[in-house]
Order: C-alpha cells, then structure tokens, then sequence
C-alpha cells in the first residue's frame, strides 16, 4: 500500500512538471493572487512588465501608439497596462474553470486579432513575466508552472 | 635651524652613524657659515671639525645622504602608521553608524519600496531601482553607491559564525557563501540573479565534516538584500539564506537562515568578505 501511494506521488509529481495540469493551475493561481497585489503596488507591477517587453522589442511600441506607448508613465498607457493586467488575471482566475476559461480566451483572441501581433512579441511578454514574477514574489514562484500555464493562455490569444 | 634636531634624532642609531652626523653637522655648519649667516651651533668647535674633515669629502652631500638615509626611516615608519590608520576609517565608521540608526529609524516606506531619501523623502518599488530609468524625482534610484554590484560580484566568498537559536540543535559553526555566478538581465536590470554554494563545517560524532548545498537566488539593490534558496527544489534538508548588507559597506553583512515559507528565522550569521586569495 505505501509503494503504491510512493508511486502515485511520483506520479503526480510527474505529471505536474508536465504540462500545465489542474494541480499546477491551483498553484500559478495562488501565485498570482500575491503578486498582482493591490493599489500603486499593482501599477508598478505592471509598468516594470512593461518596461521590460519593450527593451526586449522596442518594435513593439509602435502598436501602443493610441495609448501613449512611447511614455510607459504616462497616465493613458499605466490605464493601459492595467487593462492587460486585468485581462491576464481574468484568465488566470478561470484557470480552473474550463468552460470559462475558454470563453474569456476566445474574447481576448477577438481583440487581438486584426493587430498582426508577432509571435516573439508574445515571448517577449512571457520572458518580461517571469523575470518581474520572482522580483515581485521574492520567494516561493514555480517558474515550470507559470510557464507551461502561461503557454496555454497565449496559445488561447493568439489562437494558433 | 634643522640641522639641530639631527644629533638628538640620531640617538637610536649606531655609534657610527652618530660620529658621521657630528662630522656632518660640523661640515653642514661651516657651509653655512660660507654662505648665508645664521646655524644655532657655536663658531667655535664646529668650525675646527668642520674644516679638518671638508679636505676629504663634500660636507654638503654627507648631510644630505644623512637626512635622507632619516627619511626613509621615517617613511617607513609612516607606512606602519598608515596600516594602523586603514583599521580605524573614520568614514567607514560614520556610515556604519548611519546605516545602524538607518535601520532603527526604518525608512517610512512599506514593505518592497525604496526610500529615495534626500531633502524630498519619496518611495518607490523596488522594482524600478536600477532600472536604468530615473523613477525618484532626485535620481537616487539610480545613483551609482545605490546600483553598486560589488556584494555579489561572482567569486566573492562571505563567511562568518552561525548561531543557531531554532530548527536544529547544532553547535555554532563556521558558515560560507560561496558566489559562483551571476545573471543581470538588459532588460530588467532592478535584480541580479544569483547562483552559491553555501558550506557548513560541522562536527559530527568528533570528526569533522563540510555540509554544502547549491543556491539560487537574487540580490535586490533596494534593501540591499541578497536572497538564496536551495537550487534543486526537492531539497528540503537545508535551509534558505537571507543576507542584509545593512552595515554601510559591502564587505559585511547581516544574514538569518529561514524557512522559505515562511521566513521563520532559525539562526543568525554575520558574515564578512573573505580576502580575495591571488594566484601569481
């Protein structure tokens, strides 16, 4: 009985490193809880990721034009920021919830396309996460979970 | 004039060289007496000495061979003088003392903030120091005391003491951090990420052993704090480090070994930068 239990331990512990499963979602959803925060903290979270999206693809300004992209402190493009951020946390909240999950992932596909968003400027978002993530989290972040989970979100937004 | 302090200058010399200052001074004297007036020594005597010794060699140049075979001593002496001088920085001292009363005050900051700090007191996120962006409205943000990487310059060994006060029953034993590699990525500059070996010697059962763990973790310019976890993350037998270079200079710091959950501190280690060993 206790090999068995070993086993199917390991066997969840596999499994987690995997893909992102529900065990690794209820995990990247504790995560982000604590380090999107509240109030000026949430504004700077997001302006550092921001910041750091765009000395990976400075390019990338260019679609932020309508929302004062070239000035990330500018009050129009922290109201931006902000938007994005609370489009992520929308997804990551339904991470356990599949139906809405896909719902919320077909909306943000809609809105992106058309804007001819380029593959590496997606990366550039994921790279600029998790690096911001562990700053702003310090300790206790599984960077396997957040990328497999934040993967799966992408591939939803960008629908292919 | 000078040339009077020498004979008493002279005293712990040999008897030779005390004999050669006499005949020095004599001869320094009577040069005098050629040139301008003046030389506290008496005519007399001096005189005599000085002229049966200026047939064989320059006076002039004995004198100054002399003075100067007495600066070197005294240069050497200076140099002593000068380490001593090293141990006691008074500038050191001071900013030990404003980094100590620093942290009593606290920073009026919340917790993951920078204190900009000058006449116009401003907190921002930690971040955004070092950014390379100007974020506090004096720059202190990104001044370059503040942005300093020399804490956790890749090679650099910290060691120290540690006491345990929780978590395991062990004697106070010698501690290391050892920083093997560091990452600062372009573009987010505000952590250096951070890879050690951390070492223990412990004592087990009368013989000596070296406890050591591989970690990772980052250096944060905003609080000065160096972070390190176990590097395998199955590792649970050791335990995280928290390093505060808190003492206003990068060679010391304050460092608690705790729990990475819940940052329950088990022991204390104050640590100080090794002497780098040169290889010639």
């Amino acid at each position: 009985m206790k090999v068995l239990v070993v086993v199917l331990a390991l066997v969840a512990v596999a499994m987690a490193s995997e893909d992102c499963d529900s065990l690794t979602r209820l995990k990247v959803k504790a995560q982000w809880r604590r380090a999107y925060s509240h109030g000026h903290n949430r504004e700077d979270f997001a302006q550092a990721i921001w910041r750091a999206i765009f000395a990976q693809v400075p390019d990338a300004r260019n679609l932020f034009k309508r929302v004062h992209g070239d000035d990330t402190t500018s009050p129009q493009f922290e109201a931006h920021a902000l938007r994005v951020l609370a489009g992520f946390d929308i997804a990551i909240s339904v991470l356990d919830q599949p139906e809405a999950l896909k719902a919320e992932l077909d909306h943000l596909e809609h809105q992106h396309d058309n804007r001819h968003i380029p593959d590496n400027y997606f990366d550039a978002f994921k790279t600029a996460l998790l690096h911001v993530l562990p700053a702003q989290l310090g300790r206790c972040w599984d960077k396997e979970a957040w990328s497999e989970c934040f993967d799966l979100i992408a591939h939803g937004v960008k629908g292919h | 004039g000078a040339g009077q302090n020498q004979p008493r200058e002279s005293e712990r010399l040999l008897t030779m060289w005390r004999l050669l200052i006499v005949s020095a001074l004599a001869g320094l004297v009577l040069a005098d007496d050629d040139g301008k007036s003046g030389g506290g020594g008496g005519k007399g005597i001096s005189g005599i000495i000085g002229r049966a010794f200026s047939d064989q060699f320059d006076p002039r140049l004995a004198a100054n061979a002399l003075r100067i075979m007495n600066l070197d001593r005294k240069i050497a002496e200076l140099k002593d003088k000068l380490h001593e001088a090293e141990k006691v920085d008074p500038e050191r001292f001071l900013h030990e003392m404003e980094a100590r009363v620093s942290s009593v005050e606290g920073t009026h900051c919340h917790e993951h903030e920078f204190q900009c700090g000058g006449d116009e007191q401003e907190c921002i996120s930690d971040l955004f120091v070092c950014d390379h962006h100007d974020d506090c409205h004096n720059g202190h943000d990104e001044d370059d005391e503040v942005c300093d990487t020399e804490p956790v310059k890749a090679g650099h060994t910290y060691s120290g003491t540690s006491h345990w006060h929780d978590c395991l029953t062990r004697e106070d034993h010698v501690s290391r951090i050892m920083i093997t590699g560091t990452t600062r990525r372009k573009f987010f500059p505000s952590r250096i990420w951070v890879r050690a070996n951390f070492e223990s010697d412990l004592e087990h059962d009368g013989h000596k052993e070296v406890s050591e763990f591989h970690a990772k973790g980052y250096y944060n310019f905003a609080d000065r704090r160096l972070f390190l976890k176990p590097a395998d993350d199955d590792d649970d037998a050791h335990l995280s480090v928290i390093c505060d270079f808190d003492l206003g200079d990068d060679e010391r710091a304050t460092c608690h070994r705790v729990h990475e959950g819940t940052l329950h501190d088990c022991a204390d280690l104050h640590v100080h930068l090794e002497e780098e060993h040169h290889t010639h």
